[in-house]
C-alpha cells in the first residue's frame, strides 16, 4: 500500500508508523534490495535517534479522517490507558534505545543491580536471623533477670541481711502508740532532721567490728519490692517488712530504728537501742 | 572466502565443543533433577533447613503488688547423637565439669547403642548450655526449652502449685490454670547457609506467651505468716498447720500459709504431706469456733439475745451423754455473751437445743459448711455434715459446740468473714485477674443481718478480755475480736484424749473489720488448746500486718 522509501530516505517520524516502514528499520546488513532502486555505494546506516522528517508529510487520506473524528471524542481513562500501552511498543524513546547502543550498559546495570539486589536480600535475612537470635538470647537473659531480681527481693533474704547489720523487726507487743495530740506533731515534726550519714556509717563499722560479716555482701541490699508500708499513711520501715500506724507511732527497734514521715523526711539512730517518738 | 575458511573451521569446532558441554550440562541437571532429585532434596533439608518448636514461655504468676512468684526462663536440653561421637571418653571428660554429671554416666549415654538421641541434660540454664555449644562437639545440639522458676522459694508453695514434664501444671494454681498459663509453642523454618547462618527465618506458626495470673495474697504477708507459722510448727511439732488471712470485705485472701512448706524449685526433697494445700484440703472438726454460728443462728431467727441468760450446770446430761466444759466449775448463769466468752460447751449445747436439729441443720448449711466455697484452688474438700434426717439421738450434744461435723479452714473464714463484714457470705478470691482482664467479685449472698453480724462481733471481743480463752492474744491499741477452737480428734470412731486441733479464727477492728485471719494448727504437741497455740500465731501476723494495712489502732 505504501510505497518503498528510498535507500537513503530516513524513516518517518510518526508515532504509528506504517507496517510495510518495518523493512526500513531493519539491521544494514541485512536490508533487502529494493526492485528500482539506484545502484551503487549506500550511505551505511547507523542506529541512533530518529531524526525528523526530511519532507513534509503527506496528507492523510480522507477515509482516515473518520476515525480521527471519532477519537476526538472524549476518551475515558481506562481507554487512554489501553491506547498508551498499546502505543508504547512504537514509542520513540524506546525506538531510539532499542536502535541505539545504550541498552547494553542499561542492560549491564540491571544485571549487576539484580544480582546486587540477591545479596543485599542474603545479607538482610542473615542479619534478621542474627537479630531474632540475639532477641531469643535477649530474653532469655531478661528472664533470668526478673528471676534474680525477684529472689533479690525476698522479705527472708533482706531480714537476713538486716540482721547482720543489728536490725531485728519489732515484736507486735513492742509497738506501741501515742495520741496525736497538736503538741506531739509539733515536737515531731522538729524533731525530724537529716540523718546524719556519717554517723550512722560510723556506727555501721562499729557494729560489723563487733559481728563480722561475710564477705559476700558488698552491694547495698536492694528495697522490697512490694515497699515498707503497704497502703499506710505514716510509715516506719526496719529491715524488711513495714510497721505502719495513722496516728503518730513508736517504733522501737533493738539496734536502729528508722522512721519516715509522711512527709518524706527521715531519721535515723544507730545503736544504742532508740525510740524515734516525738 | 578462503581466509574466512580457517576461521569458520575453528568456529565450528568451538560450536561443537560447545554443544558438547552443553548436552553434557543438560544430561547432568536432568539427572540431578529427577534421578537424584528426591534424595539431594532430603539432603538439602536436613543440611540447610530446619523446623524447629519454639517454646511458648509460661504465663508468669504475681501477687497483688507485682512480685513475681513463678515465672519462666529460657533453657535448653542438651541432645546428642551417640553415632556421630567419635571419641566418647575425650567427649564425656570435657562434658562432665559443665553438666554436672559424672564421667561413666556420661559415656554410658554417649555409647548408646542403635540411637541417634540421647537426652544429655534437661533445662540447663542457657549461658551453661552455650558454654557446652562452644565446645564445638559434633553430635552435640540444644533443644530450647523453658524451665519454671520460683523466685521466692518456698512461699505460697502449695497454692502456686508446680509444673512436670513438658509444661504441664501438676498442682495448685498451676494445674487449675494450666491453660491460660502455658501459651502455644511456635513452629519455625530457618535455612541456614554454608557456614550455618541463617540467611531465611520464617515462622510458620507463630509462638504465643501464656497469660500471666495476679492473686490477691500479698508477699510481704505471706512471708510473715509462713514465718510465724514456722515458728509454731517449731515449738508444737504439729502433724500440719495452715494460715489464711483474708479482707472480709472483699473476701479477698491475702494470705494462705502452710506447714510442712512445699519448695517447687526443689520437689525431690519434699515429702507427700507437703504438697497438701490444708487451707482448703483440712477436714476437720473446728471445735468452738463453731459455737459463733450456733449463736449467731439463735441470734437471728430471735431466740436469743446477746444478754439471755442460760443455767450452765457442771456437767449437762442430754441424751444419754455427759457434756463437760473445759474448765470443771459450779452451777452459773452465763450470757450468750459469756458463753462465747469462755467457750462453754454446755451452753453451746443449750443454745443448740433451741434452735433443734431441723433449723440447725438449716443454718449450718446456710454458712455454707457442707459445700465447696468455690475458691480457685483444687483440691478442695467440702467437709462432713450430715443432714438433720441424719442425726443420731445425740447429735444436738455436740453439733452445736463443733463436734460431730468436718469443715474446712475455707469454710470458716468465708463463714467468719460474713460475721465480719455484716452479714454477706461470698466465695474466697485468690486470683484478681488472669491476663490482665480482673475476674469478677462474688456478689454473695446475705445471711446474717447487720445487727445480728455486729452482736456477734461484740461478743467475740470478749474473747481478747480479761478472762477470755485468748485474753493473751491481744494486740495493745487494737480492738479484735476472735474465737478459740480445740476439738479432740477422732481415732476409729472414738476421740482421742491426746491428739488435737487447735485454732484460732479473728478479725480486726471489731466495728468495721479489715483484717480477718485463721490459724488451724493439726495435732500440736506440748499445748493443745488453741488459745495457747493458735492464738499467738495469730496475734503475731495481726499484729504485723495490722500497721501494714494501715489498719488503725483505737
Amino acid at each position: 500500500m505504501t510505497p518503498a522509501a528510498p535507500a537513503d530516505a530516513k524513516p518517518p517520524a510518526h508515532k504509528t508508523a506504517p507496517r510495510a516502514s518495518a523493512s526500513a528499520r531493519t539491521a544494514p546488513g541485512r536490508r533487502r534490495k529494493l526492485p528500482g532502486s539506484p545502484r551503487g555505494p549506500v550511505p551505511r546506516r547507523v542506529s541512533g535517534p530518529v531524526a525528523a522528517p526530511a519532507v513534509q508529510p503527506r496528507p492523510e487520506p480522507a477515509e482516515r479522517r473518520v476515525p480521527r473524528r471519532r477519537t476526538a471524542r472524549k476518551q475515558t481513562l481506562s481507554e487512554r490507558l489501553v491506547a498508551f500501552l498499546r502505543s508504547l511498543p512504537d514509542h520513540p524513546l524506546l525506538d531510539r534505545l532499542i536502535r541505539g547502543r545504550a541498552w547494553i550498559p542499561v542492560l549491564g546495570v540491571m544485571l549487576v543491580g539484580i544480582v546486587a539486589m540477591q545479596v543485599e536480600l542474603l545479607k538482610l535475612n542473615a542479619s534478621t536471623g542474627r537479630s531474632i537470635e540475639l532477641i531469643g538470647s535477649l530474653q532469655g537473659r531478661n528472664d533470668l533477670l526478673h528471676a534474680q531480681v525477684a529472689s533479690a527481693s525476698d522479705p527472708n533474704r533482706i531480714e537476713r541481711l538486716a540482721s547482720r547489720t543489728g536490725m531485728t523487726m519489732p515484736g507486735p507487743a513492742s509497738i506501741t502508740f501515742v495520741k496525736a495530740r497538736s503538741a506531739s506533731v509539733r515536737r515531731a515534726l522538729a524533731g525530724i532532721r537529716v540523718p546524719n550519714l556519717v554517723a550512722f556509717e560510723a556506727a555501721l563499722r562499729a557494729s560489723n567490728a563487733a559481728t563480722p560479716l561475710p564477705a559476700a555482701s558488698p552491694s547495698p541490699t536492694p528495697a522490697p519490692s512490694n515497699g515498707a508500708g503497704g497502703q499506710g499513711t505514716n510509715t516506719s520501715s526496719t529491715a524488711s517488712g513495714a510497721q505502719t500506724t495513722s496516728k503518730a507511732q513508736t517504733t522501737t527497734t533493738a539496734t536502729a530504728a528508722t522512721t519516715t514521715s509522711s512527709t518524706g523526711a527521715s531519721t535515723s539512730a544507730a545503736s544504742p537501742p532508740s525510740t524515734t517518738a516525738p | 572466502m578462503t581466509a574466512l575458511a580457517p576461521i569458520d573451521r575453528r568456529l565450528r569446532v568451538l560450536l561443537v565443543v560447545f554443544l558438547g558441554l552443553l548436552a553434557f550440562g543438560v544430561l547432568r541437571a536432568t539427572e540431578l533433577g529427577t534421578v537424584k532429585a528426591a534424595s539431594l532434596r532430603r539432603a538439602a533439608a536436613s543440611e540447610q533447613v530446619s523446623i524447629r518448636t519454639v517454646p511458648a514461655p509460661r504465663g508468669t504468676i504475681v501477687d497483688r503488688n507485682g512480685v513475681e512468684l513463678a515465672l519462666s526462663e529460657s533453657a535448653d536440653d542438651v541432645v546428642v547423637d551417640p553415632y556421630l561421637i567419635r571419641h566418647p571418653q575425650t567427649v564425656a571428660d570435657r562434658l562432665a565439669p559443665l553438666l554436672q554429671a559424672p564421667v561413666p554416666k556420661l559415656m554410658s549415654e554417649l555409647t548408646k547403642p542403635h540411637t541417634g538421641f540421647v537426652y544429655l541434660a534437661h533445662q540447663l540454664v542457657a549461658q551453661r548450655a552455650q558454654a557446652i555449644m562452644n565446645l564445638r562437639i559434633n553430635g552435640l545440639s540444644l533443644v530450647p526449652d523453658v524451665k519454671r522458676v520460683y523466685p521466692r522459694g518456698t512461699m505460697a508453695g502449695q497454692v502456686i502449685g508446680t509444673v512436670g514434664w513438658g509444661d504441664k501444671g501438676l498442682s495448685g494454681l498451676e494445674y487449675l490454670y494450666n491453660r491460660a498459663l502455658r501459651g502455644t509453642n511456635g513452629l519455625r523454618k530457618t535455612v541456614d547457609d554454608a557456614i550455618g547462618q541463617p540467611i531465611s527465618i520464617d515462622d510458620l506458626r507463630p509462638t504465643r506467651a501464656g497469660q500471666s495470673i495476679r492473686l490477691t495474697l500479698d508477699s510481704a504477708l505471706q512471708n510473715e505468716v509462713e514465718r510465724v507459722l514456722a515458728g509454731v510448727a517449731a515449738q508444737y511439732h504439729p502433724k500440719g498447720a495452715t494460715a489464711i488471712v483474708m479482707n472480709p470485705n472483699t473476701s479477698q485472701i491475702l494470705a494462705l500459709a502452710n506447714w510442712p512448706r512445699l519448695n517447687p524449685n526443689n520437689l525431690g526433697s519434699a515429702s507427700q504431706q507437703a504438697f497438701d494445700d490444708l487451707g482448703v484440703g483440712l477436714d476437720y472438726e473446728p471445735g468452738s469456733t463453731f459455737k459463733a454460728i450456733t449463736i449467731g443462728a439463735a441470734l437471728e431467727d430471735h431466740l436469743i439475745t446477746p444478754a439471755t441468760k442460760f443455767n450452765i450446770p457442771p456437767v449437762l446430761n442430754y441424751a444419754g451423754r455427759q457434756i463437760h466444759d473445759a474448765e470443771a466449775h459450779g452451777f452459773e448463769k452465763l450470757t450468750v455473751a459469756q458463753i462465747l466468752k469462755y467457750s462453754s460447751n454446755i451452753g453451746a449445747v443449750e443454745i443448740g437445743s433451741k434452735l433443734g436439729p431441723r433449723r440447725f441443720d438449716a443454718w449450718v448449711r446456710r454458712f455454707g459448711f457442707g459445700t465447696r466455697t468455690g475458691v480457685d484452688l483444687p483440691g478442695e474438700e467440702q467437709g462432713i455434715v450430715r443432714h438433720w434426717w441424719q442425726y443420731s439421738g445425740s447429735s444436738m450434744a455436740n453439733l452445736p459446740f463443733g463436734q460431730g461435723e468436718s469443715v474446712t479452714p475455707m469454710q470458716m473464714l468465708a463463714a467468719y468473714a460474713a460475721i465480719a463484714n455484716g452479714g454477706v457470705l461470698r466465695t474466697p478470691q485468690i486470683v484478681e485477674s488472669v491476663g490482665g482482664k480482673r475476674l469478677r467479685e462474688a456478689q454473695g449472698h446475705r445471711i446474717l443481718s447487720p445487727g445480728v453480724a455486729r452482736q456477734l462481733r461484740v461478743m467475740l471481743r470478749g474473747v481478747f478480755a480479761d478472762g477470755g480463752t485468748a485474753s493473751g492474744a491481744a494486740i495493745p491499741g487494737y480492738d479484735m475480736a476472735g474465737k478459740t477452737g480445740t476439738a479432740n480428734i477422732a481415732v476409729n470412731g472414738h476421740y482421742s484424749n491426746s491428739e488435737y486441733i487447735a485454732s484460732f479464727v479473728g478479725m480486726v477492728p471489731v466495728n468495721h473489720p479489715r483484717l480477718l485471719a485463721l490459724v488451724v494448727v493439726d495435732q500440736p504437741h506440748g499445748g493443745i488448746f488453741g488459745g495457747s497455740v493458735a492464738a499467738p500465731a495469730f496475734q503475731q501476723m495481726i499484729g504485723w500486718a495490722a500497721p501494714y494495712f494501715g489498719v488503725s489502732p483505737r
